[in-house]
């Protein structure tokens, strides 16, 4: 097993699955249920091929994949703010509803059943740094990434200077733990909140663009396959900590690149390797300290 | 993140608005990629109650989901958001196909009670640990659910793929050998899909209306649902009866895997399940919760589903707009405010844009 080619990898893998925690980090301390992550990748994804595979070029697939994720968090707030709906199950509704419109459009745009394959498709392109990627084992995070990739590290960054030291995190912190108190001195907790939804959808873009047009350029039915889950359990075990849900996030990518190396050398069933990520999760569930009664 | 859901009654004005709004956005939609909305409605009424083929059909997808409906909305009055319907109903259905294959001998009328029995024990037992993860570990339900819906998945992918894959098979579909002859539910309307299967599910409907109704375990989970400090404050173990309803949940899920397997495909197939636990969640958050709702919620699912199927077959339409109208429905189901506006722009037209959530 060749370690440098496995770190690689395991960055490629945990990346959206990073972008997507980080942004759900945002809306959860800002108190908004906000599960429709998975929503928002997918349809990143299925716009980032489309508009990538009609205007030819990887930067409007990009732009596009962010403006159909806001466009989606625009929906999500209109319904459960004006509308007063329930944040869960719209949530729960919009993850089907993306699954079954990307399917649609897929069928009777494309014509495509299943996959939409082309070799039309651009990809986004990989960057090598130039000192760093010759440092022996590590050099590999720097070799032929995405800046996608890269962004997604920075974002854990830019996160936790953002919410725990800057006046802008302390409304967001505040209008999670106490609306009621956050309003009486003075913030808008509407406002603060469709703010850490629009970080949210852009992160959740980007992500899906990484996965679609960052390594594979092809879009899939369902191709995100449980990720936007897999990053709202590494939140929850994070207890908001960034740092935490870096290193959960980079354990699933490592998980998942462990996995697909053993697929390949063909000793495992792939049934069971692709359960890898998914198990991984749940254990992480139970791995935490048993907590009392909890109402 | 807050995942406590509470079941809240949805006024039929609400309901009917959601359909229509739904019904709006699929028609846009069908309009949008070249197609005549009135017809593909057209094919969808007929292909979902214009024969007696059709009205079958419908019972047909209707079916699975009173199951999973029923499952979902009992935990949904409990206050446990069970997502892992999916994952119950797929090992519910191969412990049913496993037994069914496994002990041919037997006689029909000890087989098929053995065989809803396995089923539910394993839904029961794939319905345990999401309880134990928010009982014990203050971590929310939802999560451990969909992965275990994923490691379902792919545990009966490889159960049947490596263990009990079907004698001289092709190679191209993973599913078991057939299930003995005497174990197949009998055929209500015959040449089509519709047995006992139904009967099976009216009783399970019954007895959710029976037990929230009448004994002591339904008013206490419901109270768990609806205010939980209150249960407790009542003299409720509120963990014990929360896992009493995730249990009772899966049990009713696996049970619809294995009624589908056992009255309709007679084997295990690989990704049987398809979209039935989630047009049954869906179901009962159409039907908020109640047992009369959450049939009518699983029926007009189901005709959506046959009517779907029939819009692929005879037109160029793809049936995942029936997906998409579903889920849309779902979006606005809950939505409290947006009945209360349509009234007012009724009365005052033009006006009403921002105070109306608080008229409700």
């Amino acid at each position: 097993m060749n370690v440098s080619l496995l770190i690689s990898a395991a960055m490629r893998y945990s990346a959206p699955v990073l972008l997507a925690a980080v942004g759900a980090l945002f809306c959860d301390c800002a108190g908004v249920t906000f599960i429709i992550l998975e929503a928002q990748m997918l349809l990143g994804c299925f716009f980032a091929v489309i508009a990538g595979y009609y205007f030819q070029s990887w930067a409007a697939g990009v732009l596009c994949a962010i403006l159909a994720s806001i466009l989606l968090g625009w929906f999500f707030i209109w319904i459960t703010m004006k509308m007063k709906a329930i944040e869960l199950v719209v949530g729960f509704a919009i993850n089907f509803l993306i699954d079954g419109l990307t399917i649609y459009l897929l069928r009777m745009v494309f014509h495509q059943t299943g996959s939409f394959v082309s070799p039309e498709i651009p990809a986004i392109p990989k960057i090598t740094v130039p000192v760093l990627s010759h440092i022996p084992l590590i050099g590999s995070i720097f070799y032929q990434q995405t800046w996608i990739v890269y962004a997604a590290f920075l974002s854990v960054l830019v996160a936790a200077i953002l919410i725990y030291h800057t006046p802008f995190g302390l409304h967001i912190l505040s209008s999670g733990a106490n609306p009621e108190a956050a309003k009486a001195v003075g913030i808008d907790i509407g406002k603060t909140r469709i703010k850490c939804i629009m970080i949210a959808s852009v992160l959740c873009g980007l992500a899906g663009s990484q996965l679609s047009i960052g390594f594979l350029s092809m879009f899939s039915e369902g191709m995100t396959v449980g990720k936007g889950f897999i990053a709202l359990g590494a939140l929850m075990f994070s207890n908001r900590k960034p740092t935490l849900v870096l290193f959960i996030t980079l354990l699933f990518g490592f998980a998942e690149a462990i996995g697909n190396q053993v697929q390949l050398s063909g000793t495992i069933a792939s049934e069971l390797v692709l359960m890898i990520p998914y198990l991984a999760v749940l254990a992480c569930v139970f791995a935490r300290k048993p907590v009392a009664e909890q109402i | 993140m807050n995942f406590t859901y509470r079941p809240v009654p949805i006024s039929a004005k609400t309901a009917i608005m959601a359909v229509i709004s739904g019904l709006l956005f699929g028609a846009v939609l069908i309009f949008a990629t070249g197609n005549n909305p009135v017809i593909i409605y057209a094919a969808l009424i007929r292909g979902a109650c214009g024969s007696l083929f059709a009205i079958a059909s419908s019972i047909r997808w209707t079916i699975p989901l009173i199951f999973t409906g029923t499952a979902a909305a009992i935990a949904f009055k409990g206050g446990v958001f069970n997502m892992g319907v999916e994952g119950q109903m797929y090992m519910g259905g191969l412990a049913a196909a496993v037994v069914g294959i496994t002990w041919r001998e037997l006689p029909g009328c000890l087989l098929i009670p053995l065989m809803l029995i396995a089923s539910m024990i394993a839904g029961l037992i794939w319905a345990l640990p999401p309880i134990l993860a928010k009982l014990y570990y203050g971590s929310s339900e939802v999560v451990p659910c969909m992965m275990l819906n994923y490691i379902a998945m792919y545990l009966t992918d490889y159960l049947v793929h490596n263990v009990f894959l079907a004698s001289g098979n092709r190679g191209a579909t993973i599913k078991t050998d057939m299930i003995a002859e005497q174990s197949r539910l009998t055929k209500l309307i015959p040449s089509s899909s519709v047995s006992t299967a139904l009967l099976i599910g009216l009783i399970i409907v019954l007895l959710y209306q029976l037990i929230i109704r009448k004994t002591k375990f339904g008013y206490e989970f419901e109270i768990c649902g609806i205010n939980p400090r209150f249960a407790r404050y009542g003299g409720v173990n509120v963990n014990k009866t929360r896992i009493g309803v995730i249990l009772l949940s899966g049990a009713i899920a696996g049970l619809g895997g294995a009624t589908e397997i056992m009255g309709v495909r007679y084997c295990f197939e690989s990704r049987f399940v398809g979209d039935f636990a989630t047009n049954g969640i869906l179901a009962a958050l159409l039907g908020s919760c109640s047992p009369v709702g959450t049939l009518f919620g699983a029926a007009f699912m189901g005709f959506l589903k046959a009517g779907s199927l029939t819009v692929e077959r005879t037109t160029s339409v793809s049936r995942a707009v029936a997906v998409v109208i579903q889920c849309t429905i779902i979006c606005f189901v809950s939505a409290k405010s947006f009945a209360a506006i349509l009234d007012l722009k009724g009365i005052r037209p033009g006006k009403g844009n921002t105070k109306e959530g608080k008229t409700e």
